[in-house]
């Protein structure tokens, strides 16, 4: 049995990674889609502290208080005031990023002691003028605090009156990972979500090409005709669905590790990356592709042709999407025990928690049983389905 | 050798094969006619092991095809009309191949045997170019070539020349003739009764799901008195009045 299925499984690869298609939906995109991701995050993240850096066009209406409007003048690194005729058209254009209406009475207010009111028009939906409402909030806090000091020093009054307590934060480290925890918690949200979603994904070209492909190309009623006894046929395509998930997965773990040389932040941290941790990437996301494998290609030799397969299986995808954005949102230090329960989701949160150096016996035992059941019903479903004549020769 | 015995198939309340009985010696070649609908393709597809029978049972070279369907597999090989049924990625050196190691044998085995069918129906030109930009007719001689690489005693074809044009049609019909010089026993489908006249000495005739004649196409004229198409049209007719 085991010698016909390696002969299906070396004639299933080299027909696979002969199909340019595969190679580009495969390997290609999962290789590259992150690493581009990175070059774009870093173009904009750069492109918005430029805006930030940059000087901000202002307009100021300042009916008379020349004390905040010199105050004003004098941050010439953040803003640039300039004159215009038709204040909200200059915003609309982003001719002026923001303007600035200082009330009328606003010096006579803050002498006696009153709040003085400003206004600040700007765009919200422009990037450059939200960042010039910032700073001009930022100057005019500035200003504000020393209205305060000057207040308080008049009546005698310290400035700690307003700061009655004073409040340290101390981080306890989660592991024995020296990484910050804001940049794990990244990286334990995102590294499981994206490894779930390629391990349950990657097979899908592969299972729709062997199962409703070969019944399209008319070519499966031959294989079966010849010695090779249909276990072995079904043994070597799966084992070729399985290999062509795992090389999918393997590829966007590559262009993950890439994106993080492009762009440190976008996972959160690499040093969530260690070989334990991968160590168990593998076993925990292969036995989702083991899974996974299983049933697409049973739902493909189901369908009567390629188009039919496609579209019973993309779903499938969004089953996996689900579950992986329901676990961003679960803390990794107090996961209910029915999360462990949970199809896909308790692979994600199991991997979670050792992220963090968490190594649960009783939640590894109850994933690692679920996960046996699982590999055990998949398989079963497909040797049914190519077993019924019904299935098979649906066409 | 092949025997049935009360061999039926049905699909839900439809008996495709209901309960033939015949027996076919080696080295005979046998034509399998019928309308369509009438049971032919299910009948070779059960002699092939790709159906279970619901009940009775066909014997091929002393094995079951029940009991031991793999045993049967390795004597047998089938051409099907219409789709060749070949990888378009591979090259048709690579086809044979393939259906060579599935059927058990070695690859020095294959290499030679691919070796002598590539001479005889000339592909040697093109043996190793991928089958995707290939003609009907080379695909249907890498078909054909595919079907006996193991050199199996019985071939099952059915409808082998749908579809081909003259010359193609031709190259199968040398085949077929090779096959029985060679103590084959061929068993094949077909529409068309001159090919069958000028390749086979016995027929079968379906209607139905069964066998309502099983004889020498000589002896079936002389009874009606007419030529094979008139003596065909005959016995259907009257059983679907």
């Amino acid at each position: 049995m085991f010698k016909y299925a390696g002969i299906v499984l070396k004639k299933e690869m080299k027909d696979i990674f002969r199909d340019k298609k595969t190679i580009i939906m495969q390997i290609l995109i999962p290789l590259l889609i992150f690493p581009i991701m990175a070059i774009v995050m870093t173009f904009v993240m750069g492109s918005m502290q430029k805006d930030m850096d940059t000087v901000s066009e202002v307009a100021i209406i300042s009916n008379g208080n020349l004390n905040l409007e010199n105050y004003l003048k004098k941050n010439k690194d953040s803003i640039k005031i300039v004159q215009s005729k038709d204040i909200e058209g200059d915003i609309k254009s982003n001719d002026v990023k923001a303007a600035i209406y200082i009330d009328k009475d606003f010096e006579k207010d803050i002498e006696e002691g009153r709040k003085g009111k400003i206004e600040i028009k700007y765009m919200d939906s422009s990037l450059k003028s939200a960042a010039a409402e910032s700073k001009i909030r930022n100057i005019i806090d500035s200003y504000s605090k020393e209205i305060t000091k000057k207040r308080l020093a008049d009546r005698g009054i310290g400035e700690d009156i307003l700061e009655p307590v004073e409040t340290i934060s101390k981080i306890v480290k989660s592991s024995e990972n020296e990484e910050s925890g804001a940049g794990l918690m990244v990286f334990s949200i995102v590294v499981p979500m994206i490894l779930a979603i390629y391990a349950v994904t990657a097979s899908i070209p592969a299972a729709v090409d062997l199962g409703a492909g070969e019944k399209e190309r008319q070519t499966l009623e031959p294989l079966l005709t010849t010695k090779a006894n249909r276990g072995s046929i079904l043994l070597g395509k799966y084992l070729a669905v399985l290999l062509s998930s795992v090389i999918g997965t393997t590829a966007s773990i590559i262009g993950l590790i890439i994106s993080t040389i492009i762009s440190p932040d976008i996972i959160g941290t690499t040093g969530g990356f260690n070989a334990k941790i991968g160590i168990f990437a593998l076993i925990l996301f292969l036995s989702l592709s083991l899974v996974f494998s299983g049933i697409e290609l049973a739902i493909s030799f189901y369908a009567r042709n390629f188009k039919e397969a496609q579209t019973y299986l993309s779903p499938i995808s969004v089953l996996v999407i689900i579950p992986a954005y329901m676990s961003a949102g679960i803390d990794a230090f107090s996961i209910p025990t029915k999360y462990f329960h949970m199809p896909i989701i308790n692979i994600i949160v199991l991997f979670k928690e050792m992220i963090y150096g968490i190594y649960n016996p009783i939640h590894i035992g109850i994933v690692f049983t679920w996960i046996v059941i699982y590999i055990i019903l998949s398989i079963l479903f497909i040797i049914n389905m190519f077993k019924s004549e019904k299935v098979i020769f649906r066409n | 050798m092949i025997i049935t015995e009360n061999l039926t198939k049905s699909f839900k309340d439809i008996k495709a094969v209901d309960g033939i009985n015949f027996r076919i010696d080696r080295g005979e070649i046998y034509g399998l006619i019928g309308e369509n609908g009438a049971g032919k393709t299910t009948t070779l597809r059960l002699l092939a092991t790709m159906l279970s029978p619901t009940e009775g049972t066909a014997v091929i070279n002393g094995n079951d095809i029940n009991k031991n369907p793999d045993k049967v597999r390795e004597n047998i090989g089938i051409l099907f009309g219409g789709e060749t049924g070949l990888y378009d990625r591979l090259s048709a050196r690579e086809n044979i191949e393939y259906f060579g190691r599935l059927n058990g044998f070695s690859k020095k085995n294959i290499d030679r045997r691919i070796s002598e069918l590539s001479d005889i129906f000339q592909m040697n030109e093109y043996i190793d170019r991928r089958i995707g930009g290939f003609s009907k007719g080379m695909k249907q001689k890498v078909a054909i070539a595919r079907s006996i690489v193991h050199d199996p005693d019985i071939l099952l074809l059915d409808e082998p020349t749908s579809g081909l044009d003259i010359g193609v049609t031709r190259i199968v019909h040398e085949f077929i003739k090779r096959l029985t010089k060679n103590g084959k026993t061929v068993i094949f489908s077909s529409h068309n009764m001159d090919e069958v006249k000028k390749l086979c000495d016995k027929i079968l005739v379906m209607n139905k799901g069964r066998i309502i004649y099983d004889g020498y196409i000589k002896d079936l004229e002389e009874q009606k008195g007419k030529n094979l198409d008139d003596a065909f049209i005959d016995m259907v007719g009257d059983r679907n009045v």
